[in-house]
């Protein structure tokens, strides 16, 4: 196991952010941190790096408590922070060759600078660097010294789409190697498309955990049907096993549980009642539909959606 | 591990560092704007006081760079993240903390050796000491500094909170401290609470360097303190070093670490030893009481002011004791009412000559007189003196109780005398020069003399000196001749009253013997050299000049020519100026003097003294050695005053220009007793002032010259100075 945590209980003077929450990871592959602001995330993994203490629980990364042996688990480990900042005023290859001097053994700044993709850039100095630049040179820090556990703090928080995915590629390459990747983000998708394993946290607390597939099996009435035919019918009788949900112009839109038996039922309604099919759209049930069914709408938007 | 992290921190500080415009401008033009500014306005052009001025501006560019140069970049490198960052690397805080604090180190001693070399060559700066010793006392200073800035960066939580920190601590830092302005103008309080400040000791230290050419074992006490106080600052920053903001510091912790700094501060306090700088050169304080309420104006004479300057047609204005006003004489000037005019047109006014090597107890006479041997005697001699032109003389090797009691009569106006500074008893080794000499009355090598065995001993000594209120410590290294080896002091006791004398504040000079004997003397630390009959290697010559040791050769009393001359035919002023009983003995042809002057080896040994005395002067001038005029007066047909004079003659024909000549009878024997008022003539210096008829800088001859003399602007009737038996009461004073 590369983390053990039971009964993880952190409690700030008038708030418990942590209440209790085990999880065991094993070596390899991507496990996706999943929550909305203030569900203990950034608590729990800055736990897990030994930059605050627990109230009470036991921890243990790479079989050594963060608490008490802080300096022997940075050495194994690998850590980008949410809002990382370096040493502006000297080059990309000085900052590597700075971080590389705290590490007994690296991979090299020149492997690694072409790991991350900055070869082009080593001689500019770190305070030009453009944004997706920076996150890159943060995970080439993070990985200099080939550590066995990546922890990731919203690796592409506030990237274009092309940056993000330079981002996903070096991490699958990552993955590749054999490296143990703990990612938190907010975007919902690239868990979904990058994950081996999602944990969703919400209160302090872990409310979901397993493959996407298994998360997906979960989420509740998710897909989504649309359809347009060419005769009016009552469209909440017309498909069994389907909730009219209410027109988006043309189309009537539907929500099941089992879209294909909704198919099924909705080509035979059509052929008893001798109606031919214009369109049809489907969305299945994605991961943000398990979130929202788990966390919950804003509270924003559900206030607003009572008062109407 | 650990250590490469370390080294890899401060390089990529270092890196960052030199490529910002803004550390540059704060390391390099900062402290070169101020230098000038000080230089500016301190210095004047004057290398002395520019150099005077260095330790305290030094210790300002080091406390400005270790709190704004440490503190800033630290919190702003929490403030931004980067410390966050750090902190998931195996980095410890300790590692942190100290490659800040080495980085700092580096950027302080780039600026202070950038200001070393720039004050070297805009203001000809002259650093006393030796430069390893000044690296030493850089290094302790940084390491007592820096941590204070870490201790800030350390603990401070944001860039709202620090400059605010930082400038609370800087201020006192500062002007507390004595880098801002003379400790000794500081109020008492001020001063009290300027020892627990490590700037102060800073200050102190550097300035034992730079100004008074001391060496490192001068400087333990306040390198001690720095050490500790440094090792105590960088200990506490470790401890309280938060990698973020938000990090809570207990209070209580807090508390701790700040009362811990606190007690070892008021420990330092308490144990350190005394300042030297706390008080202003000159600490024997000026009888003040000579002339109250009177104001005079010299006008029209050429004045020689005794530090080298020249003014014509000059008007010298003396208020009360002192010189209040000197520049050019303009007949528009009004001459304040109640004002004594006198015109001194065609006339040269020099300052009042020192003799900086007398003992008072010898008559100059042979005989072992009761007259001699009389207080009325002694009070006759300084009449001399200041018929001579002589205001101010050193006594070496006198009974310091009975110049004390002289003092006291002086200021009690009861005796008019030149100033008596004195060294009291020499120090030596049993048996030892001048103990052998003294043989013939019971208890006078005891009174005259201390023969220290041990360097126990030998502090022991100086502690008693330092206590019957003597101005400089006089040591003997003197082995004697082949035929008459003297114990000569060994070279612990000899350093350890060195030592002794200079945590005192007392300077040092030594009899010395041979050129060794010198090179012992200087390399321990003395502060001047006397006589040298047997000449000095250019080696020792050129290291008194880098020391800056002066040098009192006492070349006349070798000269028996000129003694055996006046002890036979005797001048007009001579005969005026010595009491009959001294002078008679020397000629009776069967006397001792005649005895001795007949020993043909003695007199040839005496004159090949004289003449390697005299080509020592001339390297010595040469060399930019101190020289300092002083007579031996006392010794047989080595007349008080007149002696002085003769002195100021052979130093000329010696190779010494006639400009230095001057200097050696003025300014730099009242510098070397820490005396600023005296031996000058500007405004502020007390109104000891010689008239002479002719320019001393045209021919030595116009110091026989006098027309007259102004002791702390009274002025003397020369010619009727000895009118009332040796010279008591108030004549002999010009209305």
């Amino acid at each position: 196991m590369v983390i053990q945590v039971q009964n993880l209980v952190k409690s700030y003077e008038d708030v418990r952010a942590l209440r209790g929450l085990s999880i065991e990871i094993a070596t390899g592959g991507i496990i996706g941190l999943l929550g909305p602001n203030g569900a203990g995330k950034t608590t729990f993994v800055e736990i897990l790096e030994g930059l605050r203490p627990r109230t009470s629980g036991s921890v243990q990364v790479l079989g050594l408590d963060p608490e008490k042996q802080p300096l022997d688990l940075r050495r194994k480990i690998g850590v980008q922070l949410q809002h990382t900042e370096f040493p502006e005023a000297i080059t990309v290859e000085e900052s590597f060759r700075l971080f590389g001097s705290f590490y007994p053994k690296t991979l090299g700044t020149a492997s690694v600078l072409e790991s991350v993709n900055l070869t082009e850039k080593r001689k500019a100095d770190v305070k030009s660097l453009s944004g997706g630049q920076r996150q890159r040179l943060a995970l080439g820090l993070a990985t200099l010294h080939d550590p066995e556990l990546l922890i990731l703090d919203e690796p592409t928080s506030g990237l274009d789409p092309i940056a993000r995915r330079g981002i996903h590629e070096i991490l699958r390459n990552l993955k590749a190697m054999g490296k143990t990747i703990l990612v938190s983000s907010h975007y919902l998708d690239e868990i979904e498309a990058l994950a081996d394993r999602v944990v969703i946290m919400r209160s302090g607390e872990i409310v979901a955990d397993g493959t996407p597939l298994d998360l997906l099996a979960k989420a509740e009435g998710a897909s989504t049907l649309w359809i347009e035919i060419d005769k009016p019918v009552d469209p909440a009788s017309l498909i069994p096993g389907a909730i009219f949900e209410g027109r988006d112009g043309a189309l009537l839109r539907y929500r099941t549980k089992d879209s294909t038996a909704a198919i099924v039922g909705l080509g035979e309604a059509l052929k008893s009642s001798h109606a031919s099919l214009l369109d049809l759209r489907l969305k299945r049930p994605s991961l943000e539909d398990l979130y929202i069914q788990l966390i919950g709408d804003p509270p924003l938007v559900r206030d607003r959606a009572e008062a109407a | 591990m650990v250590f490469q992290s370390y080294l890899a921190l401060v390089r990529s500080q270092l890196t960052a560092f030199v490529r910002s415009k803004a550390a540059l401008f704060w390391s390099v033009a900062f402290p070169l704007g101020f230098l000038f500014l000080f230089g500016s306005i301190m210095a004047r052009g004057n290398a002395r006081a520019a150099t005077f001025m260095l330790p305290g501006l030094l210790t300002t560019m080091l406390i400005s760079g270790s709190l704004f140069g440490v503190a800033l970049p630290m919190v702003l490198a929490r403030e931004t993240g980067v410390l966050r960052r750090f902190r998931v690397t195996p980095l410890s805080a300790r590692t942190m903390v100290l490659a800040h604090g080495t980085t700092a180190l580096v950027q302080n001693a780039m600026t202070f050796i950038l200001v070393l070399v720039v004050a070297r060559f805009a203001f000809k700066t002259e650093i006393a000491g030796s430069l390893g010793s000044l690296a030493v006392v850089f290094f302790f200073a940084a390491f007592s500094c820096v941590p204070l800035g870490l201790l800030v960066g350390s603990a401070a939580k944001d860039m709202r909170s620090a400059p605010p920190i930082v400038n609370l601590l800087f201020f006192p830092l500062m002007f507390l401290s004595g880098s801002a302005f003379p400790f000794a103008l500081l109020p008492e309080t001020m001063k009290k609470v300027a020892r627990f400040l490590p700037t102060t000791y800073v200050v102190e230290a550097l300035q034992g360097v730079i100004v008074r050419g001391e060496g490192l074992s001068l400087l333990i006490g306040p390198l001690a303190i720095l050490a500790v106080l440094g090792l105590a600052g960088l200990t506490l920053s470790s401890m309280l070093f938060r990698w973020e903001g938000t990090e809570p510091i207990s209070r209580r912790s807090l508390c701790i670490i700040l009362g811990t700094f606190v007690a070892l501060m008021i420990g330092a306090a308490l144990i350190a030893p005394a300042f030297r700088m706390s008080e202003l050169p000159g600490s024997r304080t000026i009888e003040a009481g000579e002339a109250r309420g009177q104001v005079r104006v010299l006008r029209g004479a050429t004045v020689l002011d005794g530090l080298g300057g020249r003014i014509e047609n000059a008007r010298v204005t003396i208020r009360d004791h002192k010189v209040a006003e000197v520049g050019v004489d303009r007949k528009e000037d009004v001459i304040p009412t109640g004002a004594i005019s006198e015109d001194l047109t065609g006339k040269f006014l020099i300052p009042g000559l020192f003799d900086s090597h007398i003992h008072l107890g010898g008559s100059a006479g042979v005989t072992g007189s009761a007259v001699e041997q009389s207080d009325e005697r002694q009070i006759h001699d300084l009449q001399a003196y200041l018929a001579s032109g002589v205001t101010s003389v050193v006594s070496l090797t006198d009974d310091p109780r009975a110049l004390g009691r002289l003092r006291s009569l002086v200021a009690e106006g009861k005796m008019r005398s030149p100033r008596v500074f004195m060294s009291g008893p020499s120090i030596t080794a049993p048996g030892g020069h001048p103990s052998e000499l003294f043989g013939m009355i019971p208890g006078l090598a005891e009174l005259l003399t201390r023969q220290v065995k041990s360097p126990e001993d030998a502090r022991a000594a100086v502690k008693e000196l330092a206590g019957l209120d003597v101005d400089l410590i006089k040591l003997v290294l003197e082995p004697g001749f082949k035929d008459h080896p003297l114990p000569r002091l060994d070279l612990e006791s000899f350093k350890a009253a060195v030592a002794e004398a200079k945590e005192r504040g007392l300077k040092v000079t030594v009899h010395v013997g041979a050129d060794e004997d010198a090179r012992t003397a200087i390399e321990a630390g003395a502060d001047g050299i006397e006589h040298a009959a047997r000449g000095l290697s250019p080696d020792t010559i050129a290291m008194m000049a880098a020391k800056r040791v002066t040098f009192t050769p006492t070349l006349g009393v070798y000269d028996f020519d000129w003694k055996s001359n006046m002890a036979l035919h005797p001048t007009e002023r001579l005969r005026r100026l010595v009491l009959p009983e001294v002078l008679d003995g020397l000629s009776v042809p069967s006397g001792r003097f005649q005895a001795f002057m007949s020993d043909a080896d003695m007199m040839q040994g005496l004159s090949r003294a004289l003449s390697s005395a005299v080509a020592s002067v001339g390297l010595a001038s040469r060399a930019g050695v101190t020289i300092l005029a002083g007579s031996d007066a006392g010794n047989a047909a080595t007349f008080h005053g007149p002696s002085l004079i003769h002195e100021l003659e052979l130093l000329a024909q010696a190779g010494v220009p006639l400009p230095e000549v001057l200097l050696a009878a003025t300014s730099r024997p009242a510098g070397r007793l820490g005396q600023r008022t005296l031996g000058r003539i500007e405004k502020g210096s007390v109104a000891d002032i010689v008239i002479l008829g002719s320019d001393p800088l045209a021919g030595v001859s116009a110091y026989h010259d006098v027309d007259g003399v102004y002791l702390g602007g009274r002025k003397l009737d020369v010619a009727h100075l000895f009118d009332t038996p040796a010279g008591r009461g108030t004549s002999g004073v010009k209305p």
